[in-house]
């Protein structure tokens, strides 16, 4: 074949511009650390990095709304468990009311403890997260039991659960209404009807009222079995969302991330691919009959 | 005779066809890098010889022509391969323009606005009382529509510039169309008297080099020089004539391109140039572009449809005093074609509007219902039915503005919320919606949201008790679904986007990939070209010194004939 200057010139030009293409390729990559900079460069790759990225950014905020859910339920919990506390000390206070040494003055003694137990149970039952009552269902902003000078509760709130996406598309119901418990299961009727009996000196209705504690407690354990049993579902939840997170963290880089040893060997090698084409431009360059004729 | 005078004769000759060998080479020597330039040679013949005892004898030589040399069917190839190379060169130019503006794997694009936006969504759920949350919803909906319509205004900016460019390389097509026309009238004046017009045809190789580059053309050799025939069969040049490409951009925004005919007839070759640069551009702009345009378009009209369906029915930490909708153009038409954007999305279905008292927390007083028929209810009968429903006893006022703004407004320090809308009215009113805007060029946050963040609804009221509760995170809820809702071809909002970003990326790919094959396919070709007709330095100088010492023995061949003429002179003294 004829090798004309032109052609001799063309492929020398190319073969730098080739050199020098792979070599800021491969700089852009290790500048970034990515292996994968615009879609193009691996399409099948960018399709599962945007996968990664969609589902990475699911579990960051599922997970801080875990930990929220779960304060939320722990103090459900220790509240729950003053309630059921508070019924003990009422039980007690009804069995050693009722029996035939109690007298009036010890009665009456013991009713202003119970008022103080009536509204200790309110108390509890008005807890607040920040600004939130967690009892109240839905209505979260208003206290959701109040008692009028005559120890008569009236209730705000309602029985609505509020739902939270607690992430690996598990849905956890953050509250539980007290109101049924309180107002239907009469656990502060009960409490009314203790305080009244201890006030009017009446053992009988002293006793009476020691069937409502009873039922009234094992309401609450109920309820606080519930609430034991969500804070481990959303804690096992949240356990899996750390290790899948990982995982996903793994597989973006694998996809994405540049290997910085291949990288830099292929550097080195791309390096010497442009020196050498340089060196032999400059050898080239110099071979023509031109330099030889005087 | 062959006399001394015939020695000197062919000397001189010999001495003159080495000088113009001598020239041609100069002129090789000095266009070595000169592109488009083909070498030339000198070719030489014997003169005729004369007749004679004991038979011819010859007269030396003679210069027959100078030849540059070329071959033709190199050339047809090569121009055909420039033509796909033009296309693809310049696709891949703006396919990398069209990823940088996707930007699609870094954390400032569409998709990560999008993921902040929900992750707001997620905090406002947890806290549907809040008002960070709800401010931290309008900043990541602000982010969102702002980013769409900077990702249009860039894929409008590299439409136009498609255009301009477009409009560039047909006035270059109509230069060298005119070029090669004013070529063919000088290459048929240089060799109708005899001449070889070699550096005029390489000048006219190089048009054609150079328009085949940037569309597919026909062209062939007559008596009258070439005639170039572009797309769609329309005559470019033909002898010493050339026609016009002229373009204008349509009402779609893309670019029409036209044969002007010799008596001034538009004909649109738009669909027929398929190659070169010019045709590359065509495809970008009309295939790509405006369907990545349509595609955002899609997208806006989802995103702002969706949630505003599910927001028309939410409601904040308290009831609304007053609301106020999207103008309408005429209130007494049907609301599916009284001019708002999604009018012809509202069906036929009920809307409940719960009243309450002041109180904390609210009473339900009543609810209003309204009926709504597609196509038949007006924003008039919507407004009429408010009024007149039985539960309303003038707690809730309903008007329309002087704008043709759906107004409500609650009476005696009341408040009202809306539990209900089956039709999508509200929605489309944007009576209580975080959106506004038709499509991707007018995406925005709402107006009332932007002067009131706690109009942004978390909850819904109970339709059948009308409870109102600040703690319900329902709507919130609702909203969160559509992240996850095939609203898009079966695809959901994140998922459509990421198939357009790798749907592009495979694109580009595969025309940066066939691009690296075409180069090569050109280069060699070039380079078949080069080595036929390029210049060689070496070949030259071997040439020059070929020359030098023919000139020398001839000059040789001279001073030998002025010897024996001397001789002679010399005798007849």
């Amino acid at each position: 074949m004829r090798v004309s200057q032109k052609l001799l010139m063309e492929s020398t030009y190319q073969q730098l511009n080739k050199a020098g293409e792979g070599l800021l390729n491969l700089l852009q990559q290790a500048a970034s650390g990515k292996r994968v900079l615009n879609p193009s460069d691996d399409p099948v790759s960018a399709t599962r990095i945007l996968e990664m990225k969609n589902e990475l950014s699911r579990i960051e905020p599922a997970k801080r709304k875990g930990q929220y859910v779960n304060s939320w339920l722990s103090l459900s919990e220790s509240a729950l468990q003053n309630m059921e506390e508070v019924l003990l000390r009422a039980k007690e206070i009804a069995l050693s009311q009722r029996s035939a040494t109690a007298t009036r003055e010890t009665r009456a003694g013991a009713a202003m403890e119970v008022r103080q137990l009536y509204d200790q149970m309110v108390a509890l039952a008005n807890t607040r997260l920040g600004d939130r009552y967690i009892f109240g269902g839905t209505q979260t902003l208003v206290a959701p039991v109040e008692r009028d000078e005559d120890y008569q509760a009236s209730f705000n709130g309602n029985e609505q659960s509020i739902e939270v996406g607690v992430g690996l598309g598990r849905t956890v119901a953050m509250n539980v209404g007290i109101t049924g418990l309180l107002r239907d299961s009469q656990v502060l009727d009960t409490l009314r009807g203790l305080l009244q009996a201890l006030e009017n000196n009446d053992a009988e209705a002293i006793g009476a009222s020691l069937d409502g504690l009873d039922s009234g407690q094992d309401a609450l354990l109920a309820l606080r079995g519930e609430v034991g049993s969500r804070m481990r579902a959303v804690e096992s939840n949240s356990e899996n969302m750390g290790d899948l997170e990982l995982n996903l963290e793994g597989t973006l880089s694998d996809y994405q991330d540049a290997d910085m040893a291949r990288l830099l060997t292929e550097l080195a090698n791309q390096q010497t691919a442009y020196e050498a084409a340089l060196r032999t431009t400059a050898m080239i360059t110099k071979l023509s009959l031109v330099e030889f004729l005087s | 005779m062959a006399g001394i005078q015939s020695v000197l004769d062919i000397g001189q000759w010999a001495l003159h066809a080495q000088q113009l060998g001598m020239a041609v080479t100069a002129h090789n020597v000095a266009n070595v890098n000169t592109q488009g330039y083909s070498r030339q040679r000198l070719i030489l013949e014997p003169a005729t010889p004369e007749n004679y005892q004991p038979g011819q004898i010859g007269r030396g030589v003679r210069p027959a022509s100078i030849q540059r040399v070329y071959d033709n069917f190199l050339g047809i190839q090569l121009r055909r391969e420039l033509s796909t190379k033009g296309s693809l060169q310049t696709q891949s130019s703006y396919y990398k323009q069209l990823e940088s503006i996707f930007s699609g794997l870094s954390d400032s694009d569409l998709g990560s606005e999008l993921r902040t936006f929900w992750s707001a969504w997620e905090e406002l759920s947890l806290h549907p009382e809040g008002s960070t949350e709800r401010v931290g919803v309008r900043e990541a909906a602000q982010q969102v529509a702002s980013r769409i319509r900077g990702l249009r205004e860039k894929l409008v900016n590299l439409q136009e510039q498609l255009n301009r460019s477009i409009g560039v390389s047909l006035d270059r097509v109509n230069e060298l169309a005119s070029h090669i026309a004013q070529l063919n009238i000088q290459i048929k004046r240089s060799e109708g008297s005899g001449q070889n017009a070699n550096d005029l045809r390489d000048m006219r190789d190089k048009a054609l080099d150079e328009m085949a580059g940037l569309m597919e053309i026909q062209f062939w050799e007559t008596q009258d020089g070439f005639s170039v025939v572009g797309p769609g069969g329309v005559a470019l040049v033909e002898g010493p004539n050339h026609w016009e490409l002229t373009s204008q951009t349509g009402a779609t925004g893309l670019e029409e391109v036209y044969w002007e005919s010799s008596s001034g007839l538009l004909v649109s070759i738009t669909d027929k140039i398929a190659s070169g640069s010019i045709g590359g551009m065509l495809r970008l702009g009309q295939e790509v572009v405006s369907r990545e345009l349509g595609r955002l378009d899609r997208f806006s009209q989802e995103l702002i449809w969706s949630v505003n369906r599910e927001l028309s029915t939410a409601s904040g930490r308290s009831p609304f005093t007053s609301l106020e909708g999207q103008a309408v153009g005429d209130p007494s038409q049907p609301l599916t074609d009284s001019g708002l954007a999604f009018g012809d999305r509202v069906g036929d279905g009920e809307i409940h509007i719960w009243l309450y008292d002041g109180g904390n927390p609210p009473s339900a007083l009543g609810r209003i219902e309204v009926s709504v028929l597609a196509g038949s209810t007006s924003l008039q009968d919507l407004v009429d039915q408010i009024q007149n429903d039985p539960d309303n006893a003038g707690r809730l006022q309903a008007s329309i503005t002087a704008e043709g703004r759906l107004s409500l407004q609650a009476a005696g320090g009341g408040g009202f919320a809306i539990s209900m809308d089956s039709s999508g009215a509200l929605a489309a009113l944007e009576v209580n919606t975080l959106f506004t805007g038709s499509s991707s060029l007018d995406i925005q946050v709402a107006g009332t949201v932007m002067q009131d963040y706690r109009l942004i609804g978390a909850g819904r009221p109970q339709d059948v008790t009308g409870e109102f509760a600040p703690g319900d995170n329902s709507a919130s809820l609702a909203v969160l679904a559509l992240r996850e809702s095939p609203l898009l071809d079966g695809e959901s909002l994140e998922q459509a986007w990421a198939t357009a970003v790798s749907g592009l990326g495979v694109e580009a790919s595969g025309t940066y990939r066939v691009m690296d094959y075409q180069d090569q396919v050109v280069e060699q070709l070039e380079q078949q070209r080069s080595s036929v007709s390029g210049v060689n330095l070496d070949e030259e100088m071997v040439k020059l010194l070929e020359y030098q010492w023919a000139y020398q023995a001839a000059a040789r061949l001279i001073e030998t004939g002025r010897d024996m003429m001397q001789s002679l002179i010399e005798m007849m003294r």
